[in-house]
């Protein structure tokens, strides 16, 4: 119903590609986090959803439907593009008031997400005087006005001290998991949404360059798992029985694409002992990095497996 | 359409944009006005004067004040209440909320429509109360019943909801707020009076009456003494409501194309 798909978007301002041949969908009850370096291209592809920008080719569907051919585009979809949209010299409340009325929505919404947001002390200030949090929280109490099913924030972070981070964490699990809507959420920054996202997509350059679950970007990234044991030879059976493949290697076994909780499975399933068993080359970011292109080669070769 | 009218009128409360448009109008008249009363010479006593308030032209110049000049402040409103929108960025909010723009653009007109008129009508209220008085203290008719008068005080409350309109879709095309208040003041004061004397020189003096102030002054018709060329007064009503219709078209087209980046 409330399904983000995005199918074969592509967007050019003039000479410049922003977004290339781009297609992805966002399930609903899951956080998606939209990921990419600076200038990758997310912004662009969020405007293009939302109608904000018409595409060069390709569309973006909400539940099957254009943004621009909702009936009730406030009540379906909340959305929060820049950290500040905002008239300088308008109160919080007037600008949710204004955004009330022109939804068809009763000004009673505006109270109940000024307090959802913890901004019903401040809302009476204009909001030229505000910090970046507290903007980022206006930005959000915006996007809830009309209890959407569908949120999508650019970059909600931004700004945000650890106990916003960590405010806007859980308020992000609590509408995608218990609420069951879908949260397509922006950031370049991938330590940001490792704990937060169930599934990622990643793009550079405007074109996509992964979609799925954090864990099978570890598991195609090169990434391997170090284990010390001193039964090696029946260690690398044990992992033959549990369908991975290991080697010898500085006197550890090091198997490449697979977690430590899997390998520490097939040890304690066949009574193997373990000295050590460690993750390498699963620093997320320089995943991250690898795949967008932004990684030095220096760091390349650290974290890429001897071929 | 009720929702985004309520919308656009709780924007256009919620600033102070409004209210200090409204101050500077009236500033604006009541200095002007001071100015044609005190200057005025006295033909009574024996001058040649080109503004005499014994003249009913001349008095229509003091209460048309508001047409004179007053006009700039619907205009620079018409301008910020789109332009102001791209400056904030709430234009993004606002196209969220009513992604057809249209209808955005349309509540945006009616409104600017209102206030202006508003506007008009308090700038008009301060300008025939002034005027009134000074005329009266000099001892000279008010003529406040008579001499095209009464029409041009309802022909001013109107029009200068048509010169908000006109400030809309000015802001609309330029999108940029400083750029759109300079070029559409300069515009109206310095090149059109620059391009009337030009097409007059040229003898085309016909086409300089159809410039927007000009045709706003048709309204007035601030004096029979100087050779001023002006439309009939329903002729220039007529275009200035066509340059309002006009700008506001331009601009929407725009708006409704242009992405928002
Ligand atoms: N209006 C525009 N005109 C021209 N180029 C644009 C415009 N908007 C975006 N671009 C270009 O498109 C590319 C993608 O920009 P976009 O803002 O979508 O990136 P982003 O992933 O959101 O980056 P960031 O993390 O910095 O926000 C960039 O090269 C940018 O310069
Ligand atoms: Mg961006």
């Amino acid at each position: 119903m409330s399904r983000i798909t995005v199918s074969h978007l592509t967007k050019h301002f003039g000479a410049v590609r922003a977004v290339n041949d781009l297609s992805f969908a966002v399930e609903p009850g899951s956080i998606t986090g939209f990921l990419g370096p600076n200038g990758a291209g997310k912004t662009t592809t969020l405007r293009c959803l939302l109608g904000l920008v018409t595409p060069t080719r390709g569309e973006a569907r909400i539940g099957g439907v254009r943004y621009s051919d909702l009936r009730y585009p406030a009540q379906t979809v909340g959305a929060a593009l820049e950290s500040s949209s905002f008239h300088p010299g308008r109160t919080a409340r007037n600008h949710l008031l204004v955004l009330c009325a022109a939804a068809g929505l009763p000004d009673r919404r505006a109270e109940e997400v000024l307090e959802l947001t913890g901004m019903t002390d401040t809302a009476d200030r204009r909001v030229g005087g505000y910090s970046t949090g507290m903007r980022q929280r206006l930005g959000l109490a915006a996007t809830l006005i009309g209890d959407p099913a569908v949120l999508v924030l650019d970059e909600p972070a931004t700004g945000l001290d650890p106990a916003g981070i960590n405010w806007l964490r859980q308020l992000l699990r609590h509408l995608a998991h218990e609420l069951g809507k879908t949260v397509l959420v922006s950031s370049h920054l991938l330590s940001e949404m490792e704990h937060t996202a169930d599934r990622v997509v990643i793009i550079a350059g405007g074109v996509l360059v992964h979609e799925g679950s954090l864990d099978d970007l570890v598991a195609g990234s090169g990434a391997v798992v170090r284990a010390r044991t001193p039964e090696p030879a029946r260690l690398l059976a044990a992992l033959a029985d549990a369908g991975m493949h290991g080697h010898r290697q500085d006197g550890s076994v090091v198997v490449p694409g697979a977690t430590p909780a899997q390998v520490g499975h097939a040890a304690f399933a066949h009574g193997v002992e373990l000295h050590e068993l460690a993750a390498e080359g699963t620093d997320l970011e320089d995943v991250f990095l690898q795949l967008t292109g932004g990684g030095e080669t220096g760091a390349l070769t650290e974290v890429g497996p001897p071929a | 359409m009720s929702h985004l009218l309520r919308s656009e009128v709780r924007k256009l409360t919620s600033t102070r944009m409004l209210l200090g448009l409204t101050l500077g109008g009236i500033g604006l008249v009541v200095f002007y006005v001071m100015v044609i009363v005190f200057t005025a010479g006295d033909r009574k006593a024996g001058n040649d004067a080109l503004v005499s308030l014994s003249d009913a032209a001349s008095v229509r110049a003091v209460y048309g004040v508001p047409f004179e000049v007053g006009y700039l402040m619907p205009l620079l409103m018409g301008v910020f209440i789109i332009s102001g929108e791209f400056r904030h960025r709430t234009i993004t909010p606002t196209f969220l909320v009513t992604p057809r723009r249209w209808r955005v653009l349309a509540a945006k007109a009616l409104v600017a429509a209102g206030a202006g008129v508003v506007m008009g009508v308090v700038l008009t209220a301060v300008a025939t109360g002034l005027g009134a008085a000074l005329i009266a203290a000099k001892g000279y008719p008010v003529r406040l019943g008579s001499d095209g008068v009464p029409r041009l005080l309802v022909l001013m409350c109107v029009g200068l909801g048509v010169w908000a309109v006109f400030g809309l879709g000015f802001g609309a095309l330029l999108r940029n707020q400083v750029a759109a208040v300079v070029v559409a003041i300069v515009l109206v004061t310095v090149v059109e009076g620059l391009l009337a004397v030009f097409l007059r020189w040229v003898h085309l003096g016909v086409v300089a009456r159809l410039l927007p102030a000009a045709a706003s002054n048709a309204m007035v018709q601030p004096s029979n003494v100087t050779p001023l060329d002006l439309l009939p007064w329903w002729a220039g009503g007529l275009v200035l409501l066509g340059w309002g219709i006009v700008s506001a078209f331009l601009g929407s087209l725009l708006t409704l194309r242009r992405d928002v980046t």
